[in-house]
C-alpha cells in the first residue's frame, strides 16, 4: 500500500487510476483504508470547485472552457464526471468526458469518470476518496461534475470548497425545482448560453431568490456569471469571479470553516457506516433473527430486553479497535 | 428577407430504407409537410419555394455482411422507394460497403441499378405514380401527422438547434436504432442471410484493399505542391480567410475560391476556420 | 461487492459512422457494465491515455473506414509503452475476414463484424474479464 501511495504522491497516473478504482469497488476495504490513510497528511493544496446544473445547461462544455482556461496558468486539472448508474442493469454510460475530449492527451489534465452505483456509503463516499488521491497526487484543481438532481447531487456537492450552478435560459420549471434544493448549495450562479433570449431575465430571477436567501443569512457574496462555452465569452469573467469567491473564502476563515463542516460530515458517514456494518453483520450471525423474532412472537422473550442483552454481548465480542 | 428570393434554392437529403411501401409514403409525407411548412408558416407566394427537392442515398445500415450480393436486391427495393417517392437526385450503396470500400465492380452494379430503375423500369414515364393507392395514401397521412407531432415537440423545445444541443434528436435516433438492433437480435426482425436463411460461407475474395502507399504519395504531392505554390499569395489569402471569417456578415465561399485558386489546401482552409470557429462538439445522449 | 468491468468504447479514425459503436455501448450498459464511449474521431494517443486514466478492463475499438490495420495495433503499442498492456482490446466495423488473423498477431484479441449479436461479445467479455 506504501508503494501505492508513493506512486500517487509521484503522480503516477496508472497509480492514481488503479486507486481510484479500488476506492470505488470496495473489494478490499482495509487496502482501501489504509491507502486514504497514508494520502491524508499530503491533502489539502487542491481546490474543490463542484458543478453541477440541469441536463443540457451546458456544464461539460463550460468545464472544458475553464481546463483550457486554467492550463494556460500552467495549472494542474483533475475531473471528476458522475453519471448515474442504470437501476436495473448497474450498468453505466459515461459519457461527460466527452466535450473535455481535446484534453485528453494533456497530461496537465486527469479526467475520470465515475457511475453513480448504489453501494453502501454511496457516490459521494467514493467521490470524497478519490478527492484526496488527486490532492495528493498535486492536482491544483480537482472538480467535480454532476447532473443537478437528487439527494445524492447535493451530498457530492457538499465535497467542494465553491459549487457553480450553470444554469441556461428557457428552462422555466426547472428553475423552480432548482431553488428548492440546489439552489441552496450554489455559490456562482453561471447563466450559460447568454445570448439565448431569457438570459437577463433568469438573471433578475436569481438575484431576486438570493436576496431572499440572503436577507436570512449573514452576509454572503453570491456572484452570477454570463457565458457561452460554445463561443468562448465570458470564461475569463467567470474565473475571474471564481478566483476571488475563493480568495474571499480563504482570507475571512469561511474555507477552515468548510473544510471542517465536511470532515465533520465525512467522519460521521465512516462512523455511520461502519456501525451499520456491524449491526447488519450482528443481525445476521446465524440467522439468529429468525430465532428472536420467533421468541418474540411466542412471547418467549420481549423486544428491549433481549435486545439489550444481545448488544451487550456483541460488543464485547466485537472488542472494537 | 423574401422567403420567396431563396426557399427555391433549399434542398434536403434523405435515406431510403427497404420497406418500399412506408418509404414512398415518407417521402411523400415530406413533400407535403415542406409545402405547408412555406406556405402556411412563412408565407411563401412562388410555387418553386414550396417544392421540396432531395436528393436521396440508400442506408448504409440495411447492408449485410452476410450473402452481399442481396444487398443489391436491398438497394434496388431503396432506389425504386425514392423514386417512387418522387427524389430528385439519388446515391446509391454497393453490395460490399458492409466488407470494406466497395470494388470497381460493385460500384459499377450500384450505378446500372439507378439506370435500370431509369430508363427500362418505366416507373419515371408518371409524377408521383401510387399516389391514390389506399396503403400509400393512409401510409402517408399517418406518417406527415407523426412528423408534425414531431415538429411541435421540437418546436416546443425551442428549436432544432437547441433540440441538438440537448441530445433529444439523437436519442430519439438512437432508441430507434437500439429497438431495431433488438428486434434483428430477438429474431422479431428478419434480416435475410444474418438471422434467417443463413448459409455457411466465406467472404468473397475480391474486397478491396487500399494500398498503405497511396498515403505517402499523396503527402510527398502535398509537400511537393506546397513548395511549388506561391506561398506568399497563399498566406495572404488566407488570411484574408481568417479576417473574413471573423466578420459574421462575410460570405466566405468567394474567399475560399480565390484561396483554392492559389492552391491553398483542404487543410490549411480548414484550420483557419477551426481556429476562428472551434470545432463542433457532438452532444451524446446514449 | 465485487469488481465492476469498466470498458472504454472507442472510435479511432476519420470515419463517423457510429451508430455500431453506439449501440454496443448501450448494449454494454444494459449487460451491467460501466461503459465509457468517446465520440468519434480519436487518436489512439487519446484513446490510450482514456484508457488508463478510466481505468478501464477492455477498450472495443469500432472503425468503419478500413484504417483498421494501420489504427488498431498502434493503439495496442501506445498501451504497451505506457505498461498498460494488461488492458484488453477487441475491435469492430468493416473490417474483412482476411484481416482478422494479422490483427489478432499484433494484439487485438477478438474482432466482431457487422452481424454479431451483442451476447457473443457479452459472452467474450465474461470469458476474458
Amino acid at each position: 500500500m506504501q508503494n501505492l501511495a508513493n506512486q500517487i504522491l509521484k503522480q503516477d497516473i496508472r497509480a492514481i487510476a488503479r486507486s481510484i478504482s479500488l476506492i470505488e469497488n470496495e473489494t478490499d476495504i482495509s487496502q482501501k483504508e489504509a491507502l486514504i490513510d497514508t494520502l491524508h497528511p499530503h491533502c489539502g493544496n487542491a481546490i474543490v470547485w463542484g458543478i453541477t446544473g440541469p441536463p443540457g445547461a451546458g456544464k461539460s462544455s463550460l468545464l472544458d472552457r475553464f481546463i483550457e482556461h486554467l492550463r494556460q496558468s500552467n495549472k494542474k486539472v483533475a475531473v471528476i464526471a458522475v453519471d448515474p448508474s442504470s437501476p436495473f442493469s448497474g450498468g453505466a454510460i459515461l459519457g461527460d468526458r466527452l466535450r473535455m475530449q481535446k484534453h485528453a492527451t494533456d497530461d496537465g489534465v486527469f479526467i475520470r469518470s465515475m457511475a453513480s452505483r448504489g453501494h453502501l456509503g454511496g457516490v459521494a463516499g467514493a467521490t470524497a476518496d478519490a478527492i484526496k488521491v488527486f490532492d495528493a497526487a498535486g492536482f491544483d484543481y480537482v472538480i467535480i461534475e454532476t447532473i443537478g438532481v437528487g439527494q445524492t447531487e447535493i451530498e457530492v456537492m457538499e465535497l467542494s470548497d465553491i459549487v457553480l450552478l450553470v444554469l441556461v435560459p428557457g428552462l422555466g420549471d426547472e428553475i423552480q425545482a432548482m431553488k428548492a434544493g440546489v439552489m441552496e448549495i450554489g455559490d456562482i450562479f453561471i447563466i450559460n448560453k447568454k445570448d439565448l433570449d431569457g438570459a437577463d431575465r433568469l438573471k433578475s430571477e436569481i438575484e431576486y431568490v438570493l436576496s431572499l436567501k440572503d436577507s436570512m443569512e449573514s452576509a454572503s457574496n453570491h456572484s452570477i456569471c454570463m457565458t457561452s462555452a460554445t463561443q468562448n465569452d465570458g470564461i475569463g469573467d467567470a474565473l475571474a469571479q471564481i478566483h476571488s469567491y475563493f480568495s474571499s473564502l480563504h482570507d475571512d476563515g469561511r474555507l477552515a470553516q468548510k473544510r471542517k463542516e465536511r470532515i465533520e460530515k465525512e467522519l460521521k458517514h465512516i462512523a455511520t457506516t461502519k456501525i451499520m456494518a456491524s449491526a447488519n453483520r450482528f443481525l445476521n450471525i446465524d440467522q439468529r433473527l429468525n430465532d428472536w423474532v420467533e421468541e418474540v412472537f411466542q412471547k418467549k422473550a420481549s423486544p428491549y430486553k433481549l435486545l439489550n442483552k444481545k448488544i451487550g454481548e456483541f460488543l464485547q465480542e466485537l472488542n472494537w479497535q | 428577407m423574401d422567403i420567396d428570393s431563396f426557399a427555391g434554392r433549399l434542398s434536403f437529403f434523405f435515406n431510403a430504407h427497404n420497406d418500399l411501401l412506408e418509404e414512398v409514403a415518407k417521402f411523400r409525407a415530406a413533400r407535403r409537410i415542406w409545402a405547408k411548412v412555406m406556405k402556411e408558416k412563412f408565407n411563401a407566394q412562388k410555387p418553386t419555394s414550396m417544392m421540396l427537392r432531395f436528393h436521396t442515398q440508400t442506408g448504409g445500415s440495411t447492408l449485410t455482411a452476410q450473402q452481399p450480393d442481396n444487398n443489391i436486391v436491398r438497394v434496388a427495393i431503396q432506389t425504386l422507394a425514392a423514386v417512387l417517392g418522387g427524389t430528385q437526385s439519388l446515391h446509391t450503396n454497393s453490395r460490399d460497403e458492409a466488407l470494406g470500400l466497395p470494388t470497381e465492380d460493385s460500384v459499377r452494379i450500384a450505378l446500372r441499378t439507378q439506370q435500370i430503375v431509369a430508363h427500362e423500369s418505366g416507373v419515371t414515364n408518371s409524377i408521383d405514380p401510387l399516389a391514390g393507392s389506399y396503403t400509400i395514401e393512409k401510409l402517408t397521412d399517418t406518417i406527415e401527422e407523426q412528423v408534425w407531432h414531431y415538429l411541435n415537440k421540437i418546436e416546443d423545445i425551442g428549436g432544432m438547434v437547441r433540440a441538438i444541443e440537448n441530445g433529444y434528436v439523437q436519442k430519439e435516433i438512437q432508441d430507434a436504432a437500439y429497438r431495431y438492433q433488438q428486434e434483428v437480435e430477438s429474431g422479431e426482425r428478419v434480416v435475410v442471410g444474418v438471422n434467417k436463411f443463413t448459409i455457411n460461407e466465406n467472404q468473397p475474395s475480391d474486397i478491396l484493399k487500399v494500398d498503405p502507399k497511396l498515403r505517402d504519395l499523396q503527402i510527398c504531392k502535398l509537400s511537393e505542391l506546397k513548395k511549388q505554390r506561391n506561398n506568399e499569395n497563399v498566406t495572404q489569402k488566407l488570411t484574408e480567410l481568417r479576417l473574413a471569417a471573423q466578420d459574421s456578415d462575410k460570405n466566405l465561399m468567394p474567399v475560399i475560391v480565390t484561396a483554392v485558386k492559389e492552391y491553398a489546401t483542404l487543410g490549411e482552409i480548414c484550420n483557419i476556420l477551426r481556429e476562428e470557429f472551434g470545432e463542433y462538439q457532438e452532444s451524446i445522449v446514449l | 461487492m465485487t469488481k465492476k468491468i469498466r470498458i472504454l468504447i472507442a472510435k479511432p479514425g476519420l470515419d463517423g459512422h457510429d451508430r455500431g459503436a453506439k449501440y454496443v455501448a448501450r448494449a454494454l450498459k444494459d449487460a451491467g457494465y460501466e461503459v465509457i464511449y468517446t465520440g468519434i474521431r480519436q487518436t489512439p494517443d487519446a484513446i490510450v491515455k482514456t484508457a488508463i486514466q478510466e481505468d478501464v478492463d477492455f477498450i472495443g475499438l469500432s472503425l468503419l473506414s478500413g484504417a483498421h490495420n494501420e489504427l488498431f495495433p498502434k493503439v495496442v503499442d501506445l498501451l504497451k509503452l505506457k505498461n498498460a498492456d494488461d488492458i484488453i482490446i477487441f475491435g469492430g466495423g468493416v473490417i474483412p475476414e482476411s484481416d482478422i488473423p494479422g490483427l489478432k498477431e499484433k494484439g487485438i484479441r477478438a474482432v466482431f463484424t457487422p452481424g454479431t449479436p451483442i451476447k457473443d461479445i457479452i459472452a467474450y467479455i465474461e470469458s476474458a474479464k
